[in-house]
């Protein structure tokens, strides 16, 4: 920061969104700029859905600092709150005997506000009813007893997880789900052991694009996957299809330009 | 034939998009001024602070793994679950 920036500008306030991706790292550059940045703001905003995502006893003393500088005289803390944090949360400084969570969470009461979708202040929602989080409409898929009983005779669960671990689990979730929305998933499972992401997309592609059309007939899912965006055409309406993994993606972007459905 | 127009928000190339950020922005774009019907995303590049505003229907193909991820993830539009029953319940499979 130079010496221009730190005599000449006044800032009123900074918000700063998704906080807890930095703001509890005190090496992140993105940190050590905030931090410059709020001794020279006058009112700082931390905005974040996960305050402290290891837990207060880890987390608490890079966010507080990055919202309010260090518990020193260098600091915006009002003694005793800056010297309470210091004894509580300074590592090297911390009296074990007197950090609590539930006195950390008095402390930062008057300045943490945590609201839901639930919340009511003077008698009237926060977050307005008409903008509140909608329900999610969920659809099951057409009949399809073919593909929905073949994949899961395929990618059973084992009786004894204890020894699965969490991604295994995943893994044939995402194999059995995928199987159900086009069997052609077991072909791309078979061929893509040891490639590389861009390669296994690749190979997802020529895949798709050489089975889906040619086995002529369409999973339940896909089917009910068409019928959907059919409608949102109809209606005028745009759409995002959303997902965590990349076949999903790969095969509803080829299905509905091309349509080539025969159901 | 629909015909629609579709983009694509993800950090691997899928159907050869670019993933270049003038290529993401090209996309949400086009998406805002209704010169696309749609776009598939993954969800990861859904946190990228992108203004999504020309979509209605959001489609989740399925269960993101985690029940906080998809409700940090929903937003304002209609949105569909494109699950059975069984995915609601067991949210993995």
């Amino acid at each position: 920061m130079s010496d221009d920036f730190r005599n000449n500008v006044k800032i009123l306030s900074t918000f700063s969104d998704e906080a807890h991706q930095f703001g509890r790292s005190p090496t992140s550059s993105q940190n050590r700029s905030l931090r410059a940045i709020i001794k020279q703001s006058h009112f700082n905003v931390l905005i974040t859905g996960t305050i402290f995502p290891l837990g207060p006893e880890v987390d608490a003393s890079g966010v507080l600092q990055s919202l309010g500088g260090t518990f020193d005289e260098f600091g915006k803390w009002n003694e005793p709150l800056g010297r309470a944090f210091k004894r509580m949360l300074v590592r090297g400084k911390r009296d074990e005997k007197l950090y609590h969570v539930l006195a950390l969470r008095i402390l930062i009461a008057p300045f943490v506000l945590r609201r839901t979708s639930q919340s009511t202040w003077d008698g009237e929602w926060v977050i307005k009813r008409t903008v509140a989080r909608p329900v999610a409409d969920v659809l099951e898929p057409y009949p399809d007893d073919f593909t929905e009983t073949e994949a899961k005779a395929r990618y059973r669960m084992r009786k004894d997880t204890t020894e699965i671990s969490q991604t295994e689990l995943m893994e044939r979730a995402d194999r059995q789900r995928f199987f159900a929305w086009a069997p052609l998933y077991e072909e791309i499972v078979r061929l893509s052991a040891k490639r590389k992401e861009d390669a296994r997309v690749r190979l997802m592609e020529e895949v798709v694009a050489r089975r889906l059309v040619n086995e002529g007939k369409y999973t339940g899912r896909l089917r009910r996957f068409i019928a959907l965006v059919k409608a949102c055409k109809e209606r005028g309406e745009r759409f995002i299809v959303v997902s965590d993994r990349l076949f999903p993606l790969v095969l509803t972007y080829y299905v509905p330009p091309t349509t080539r459905t025969k159901h | 034939m629909l015909g629609l127009k579709m983009g694509v928000l993800a950090g691997t190339s899928i159907w050869r998009h670019s993933t270049s950020d003038s290529a993401r922005a090209a996309t949400v774009t086009a998406l805002n001024n209704h010169t696309l019907d749609g776009i598939v995303m993954t969800d990861k590049v859904g946190a990228c602070g992108h203004n999504l505003i020309g979509a209605n229907v959001m489609i989740f193909i399925g269960s993101l793994y985690s029940e906080a991820y998809e409700h940090q993830a929903i937003g304002m539009s209609r949105l569909y679950l494109l699950m059975s029953s069984e995915d609601v319940q067991g949210r993995t499979t």
